[in-house]
């Protein structure tokens, strides 16, 4: 039993982080419908810039920090005024693809950066320190993902929900052309929308580097990937769909690893294709996710 | 290309059948067989890559992806090994043909038709997947490989030179100091967690034998090669009641394993294959715990280890290197390969034979090649047969140049004696 | 093709030439005819040209499907596996070793080629109702998915199909009791002149047919009624259900003949590899690749979807080749300072899709067709009749 709420805890807390990623990935979908492939490395770079900045050059990590999310920040914008923007009359395919162009590009460059090191550690306040509740321990690092995620995501949801910008962002979502007609500027809820993205990339990013993860490696990108089928079985135009689909994704990729010999006869390390697995499961029943909208066809 | 699509005019038609009639005539006009006659030897026979003055060993390796770290310091040793020898044997100077795949498969198959014509014997060859899809054309091209790679798998091809002991026969050495150090009896259960691919199930080969030996239970944990976070599997594996834990993984991925048990109080001791450490765990969370109770099997010696070879080696590097040197025991792997490519072509010097062939009849004479005490001395001549079965323990450790220190010299389990890889 | 000058079979002719005489490029074959060819072709080159006609197959798979029926598809390259895969088991031995299971048939090889490309057509049809019911980003996704499930299945659930991690031998390809293989002893090869034909030769003409089938069809299937419709389907699928198009039977069709591309395609790279194939060469960087390729050489173009496979496909090896002899400045020697030719690759390629949506997002089917009417501002005759969607 110990073993199960020992799992559970791990999932959850695994699925917060997930959740932050695919947050900013269904941010910048609602805002502009541009499904954003350089979401990887937005992550990598906040992550890479923290784990550098605390580790070679010993910044404290509480300077270090805001520089490596604003280094995230900074780089979304530099993609959607230099790259995106120029494209909005494209077919959004286009605009896609090109990020997949963008996102090579710079987890290229992050990768020359690492040099001749294999793995970059960060220097965080919170270390391999654990909490014990009954039989099961937390890692300080997931308790702090768990709140800092429960914050981010409840401060999203109420400026999402009440705040003039966030109103906005909702009416582009909904309506471009009546939204353009009532003063709204979609070019600045667009920058703002992948400044979120970009901002929840590299806090996700952060939580992925830290203990029980080692530090910034050059397979540290790859949890990102899971944040494409985490967002497409919540619904890709579903913020809260994107909760949980993080959730879901964490809790059940910890659990097919803890119950890895139960499930040998699926083959080994069935734990890898268990997000796409469910998300095709999903999109069986709901073709457009958990709580997407199914799209409404022009004729 | 309108004729695609509509009839063709009689003027059209008869342009492409002229173009298309010249083609055949051409080809069959040409196929024939035909005898070729080889080359004259001169007072020394000599293959591909040789010359009066020169011969050209190939090096095909990662500079760009994930091993690139270890590369580096790998061709630091090989270069200062070949300084010492003047860049000379057998009165030719040695030139290196180096090429990047990048561990990528396609990349390395690509970077060996490129060289394979050029060069006597390939220097290096690095990465399991790398080795293993080059298999087949390094035997019908006899083509002497120095792997970078301990598999076991490899002993079914004469031509691929292994440097050290195989990953298998190390954890038969690891899971045998276990019980004799770390209190583990008959009975007791131990975990190996492993990553997929030849590398991890290697590791694993040599643990099932080691624990069938000596009545210890293994609980096996699988992981994907692109796993960070071994939470899950700790869990478990706390939960099945290990007493030791053994690891064949990426560094990152040990780093990880070794955290979460000691977060989660698995005091247990784990011993890792060599690949599975790297100094940069000796940096951030997760230094503590790795200290605590990791320790290395493997058959490299340590970058600062007591044995008066590799200290001479040790103060050569850095005396050559100063601050650019990559300090670990790898460099002292380059050195040592080095070493033993420099004596296959001295006795294949010594022969009158700088053949492939003749190479290979070199390389399997050779019964006691000595490093500077880097490796065990090494046995080459049992076809078949894994160079070497001892191990060095070592244990990381943050204050120490290299970051690993000695807690046991080379020594062979009984198991790993009598043990004979399957093929 | 109204223009008297320039008319664009001279290049086609001109091109299949060069391309049929390239193999025989070595051992002064041309010296017998007082000729002169520079093109050098060591095996190197050989080798990488039959790995890009394969990508060229598999690309024009993926335009079809992505630039003519609008179907966003990031799982192509599992198409390209299971034709790979299955051409593996049908053709090759079984073999079982301690440390080898391999199940293989031993089948003819062109059977087994035939029955591969079948093969990753069927897993196409079943994938269409799937893809039926997903639009857009969804189906991308989706199809992703079936990447990682296709890789975790032939690799962890039937590794006596693939190999398992290290990957399994391809047997080599035989026609009519010649077989395509490099003999070891010289006088047991074929001779074209004094050129040695060894498995890359005899391979390259077959493949070279092969391709050349594969886009004539391309063509002819684009220029016709299924082209239509599916453009139809694309650009407007509720109008095209109205007018009568039976939408969802096209978008199986479309996903029938991408993937038996695909699975063509994936034959054909398994018979390049020199002698091993492994399923980690199957996944999502190349299926990212694939889509690069169709990308930068123009949606629903062929001829820009075969200029994208090569592209993409030999640029990395290239650069690597002519930084080693430090032709290139900016780049580094193996070991040296520098930017890496591996990495310079992936940033050109990378940049090129980036910068050519930009600037021509008809990728370089369109420059080449702007290239084209610039050469040709003839004075006589109206501009040469360039259907948008070839």
């Amino acid at each position: 039993m110990t073993e199960f709420l020992q799992l559970l805890v791990a999932g959850v807390s695994l699925g917060a982080v997930y959740a932050l990623l695919a947050l900013g990935f269904v941010v910048v979908f609602k805002a502009t419908g541009v499904v954003n492939f350089a979401h990887p490395a937005l992550l990598v770079t906040g992550a890479y810039a923290t784990a550098r900045l605390t580790s070679t050059y010993q910044w404290n990590f509480w300077l270090a920090l805001p520089v490596g999310i604003g280094g995230a920040i900074l780089l979304a914008l530099g993609i959607q005024r230099f790259l995106v923007y120029p494209m909005a009359a494209q077919a959004v395919t286009a605009i896609t693809i090109m990020t997949l162009g963008a996102d090579l590009v710079v987890r290229t460059e992050v990768t020359r950066e690492m040099g001749a090191v294999d793995l970059l550690a960060v220097i965080d306040p919170w270390g391999n320190h654990v909490i014990r509740l009954g039989g099961v321990v937390l890692p300080v690092t997931r308790l702090v993902a768990l709140v800092a995620g429960i914050v981010l995501i409840t401060a999203f949801f109420v400026w999402f929900k009440l705040s003039t910008w966030g109103i906005a962002m909702r009416a582009v979502a909904e309506d471009p052309e009546t939204a353009a007609l009532m003063g709204i500027r979609r070019s600045r809820v667009a920058a703002l929308a992948w400044m979120l993205a970009g901002g929840l990339a590299a806090v996700a990013g952060l939580f992925l580097i830290v203990f029980p993860t080692p530090g910034f490696s050059s397979t540290t990108y790859v949890a990102a990937i899971v944040a494409f089928p985490a967002a497409i079985l919540g619904g890709l135009d579903s913020t809260g769909g994107a909760i949980v689909g993080g959730l879901v994704v964490g809790l059940s990729v910890t659990l097919a690893q803890g119950y890895a010999h139960q499930l040998n006869f699926l083959g080994d390390n069935f734990y890898e294709v268990m997000p796409y697995v469910v998300m095709v499961l999903v999109l069986l029943v709901r073709p457009a996710g958990l709580f997407g909208t199914r799209e409404l066809h022009r004729v | 290309m309108s004729w695609l699509t509509t009839p063709p005019t009689a003027r059209q038609f008869s342009r492409v059948a002229v173009v298309g009639l010249l083609a055949v005539g051409l080809a069959a006009a040409g196929c024939t067989k035909k005898t070729d006659s080889p080359g004259a030897g001169g007072k020394l026979a000599a293959g591909p890559g040789v010359t009066d003055t020169t011969i050209k060993l190939g090096v095909l390796t990662d500079l760009s992806g994930p091993y690139a770290p270890l590369e580096k310091a790998v061709a630091q040793g090989r270069a200062l090994y070949w300084e010492k020898q003047n860049n000379t044997v057998c009165n030719r100077t040695v030139e290196f043909v180096t090429k990047d795949h990048g561990y990528k498969v396609p990349d390395a198959t690509a970077a060996y038709a490129a060289v394979k014509s050029d060069v006597l014997a390939l220097a290096e060859l690095l990465g399991s997947p790398e080795i293993a899809a080059l298999k087949s054309d390094i035997n019908s091209d006899q083509m002497l490989t120095g792997a970078l790679s301990w598999s076991s798998a490899n002993i079914d091809n004469p031509y691929i030179v292994i440097p050290g002991t195989t990953y298998d026969a190390d954890m038969i050495n690891g899971v045998q100091w276990l019980m004799d150090k770390k209190g583990i009896v008959k009975g007791d259960k131990i975990g190996h967690i492993y990553v997929e691919g030849e590398f991890g199930e290697n590791g694993r080969a040599g643990s099932k034998v080691a624990a069938a030996a000596a009545g210890l239970e293994l609980k096996e944990y699988k992981i994907g090669a692109t796993a960070t976070d071994l939470t899950a599997q700790i869990t478990t594996a706390k939960a099945d009641g290990v007493k030791a834990l053994l690891i064949t993984t990426t560094p990152a991925q040990a780093g990880s394993a070794v955290g979460v048990a000691v977060a989660q109080g698995l005091e247990v001791p784990i011993v890792a294959s060599g690949p599975s450490f790297s100094g940069t765990l000796l940096t951030g969370a997760a230094k503590a715990a790795v200290e605590k109770n990791m320790y290395i099997t493997t058959s490299i010696a340590a970058f600062s280890s007591p044995g008066a070879g590799t200290a001479a080696v040790k103060a050569a590097l850095t005396a050559k290197f100063g601050a650019d040197l990559a300090k670990s025991q790898y460099g002292l792997l380059g050195y040592a390969q080095a070493q033993i490519m420099h004596t296959i072509l001295d006795t294949a010097c010594k022969n009158k034979d700088l053949t492939r062939a003749g190479l290979l009849k070199a390389f399997q004479s050779l019964t006691e090649v000595k490093t500077d005490g880097v490796l065990p001395t090494l046995d080459y001549s049992k076809i078949g047969g894994i160079p070497a079965r001892s191990s060095y323990i070592l244990k990381p450790n943050s204050a120490t140049e290299g970051g690993l220190d000695q807690i046991a010299d080379l020594f062979t389990s009984p198991t790993a004696i009598t043990y004979t890889p399957k093929k | 093709m109204s223009d008297t000058r320039l008319r664009p079979w001279y290049f086609t002719v001109a091109g299949l030439a060069l391309l049929l005489l390239i193999p025989l490029n070595k051992d002064s074959f041309y010296d017998q005819f007082n000729l002169y060819f520079p093109l050098t072709t060591q095996t190197f080159w050989l080798q990488l040209g039959l790995y890009a006609m394969a990508m060229v197959v598999a690309a024009l798979g993926l335009n079809l499907l992505l630039g003519q029926a609008g179907q966003l598809s990031l799982g192509h390259s599992f198409f390209v596996m299971v034709g790979a895969f299955t051409y593996v088991v049908l053709a090759g031995a079984e073999k079982n070793t301690s440390t080898i299971h391999w199940v293989g048939l031993s089948w003819p090889p062109l059977l087994a080629a035939i029955c591969a490309v079948l093969m990753a057509g069927v897993c196409g049809l079943l994938f269409a109702p799937v893809a039926a019911r997903l639009r857009g980003i969804y189906l991308g996704i989706a199809s992703l998915g079936l990447v990682f499930v296709g890789r975790h299945l032939l690799l962890n659930v039937w590794p006596e199909f693939s190999g398992g991690s290290n990957g399994r031998d391809v047997p080599r390809f035989e026609l009519f009791g010649l077989k395509f293989v490099t003999a070891p002893d010289p006088s047991e090869r074929l001779y074209l002149g004094n050129v040695a034909l060894g498995r890359e030769e005899l391979l390259w003409y077959v493949f070279l047919l092969v391709v050349i089938g594969a886009f004539v069809y391309y063509r002819n299937l684009v220029k016709g009624r299924p082209g239509r419709a599916l453009r139809a389907v694309r650009d407007r699928e509720l109008m095209a259900g109205i007018i009568g198009v039976p939408v969802a039977r096209y978008k199986g069709y479309a996903f029938l003949i991408s993937s038996m591309y695909a699975g063509l395609g994936g034959v054909l790279y398994a018979l390049a590899a020199p002698s091993r194939v492994s399923v980690d060469e199957f996944g999502f960087i190349l299926s990212v690749e694939l889509l690069a390729m169709v990308v930068i050489g123009g949606l629903g173009s062929a001829r820009g979807a075969v200029f994208g496979a090569v592209f993409v496909w030999c640029l990395k090896p290239v650069l690597n080749q002519y930084a080693e002899a430090g032709s290139i400045p900016f780049l580094a020697k193996p070991g040296g300072s520098g930017l890496e030719p591996g990495v310079a690759a992936t940033f050109i390629y990378g940049a090129a899709l980036v910068v050519l949506l930009l600037i021509e997002p008809g990728g370089a089917a369109a420059v080449g067709r702007r290239l084209v009417r610039t050469v040709r501002r003839a004075p006589a005759g109206p501009a040469p009749n360039n259907t948008p969607n070839q």
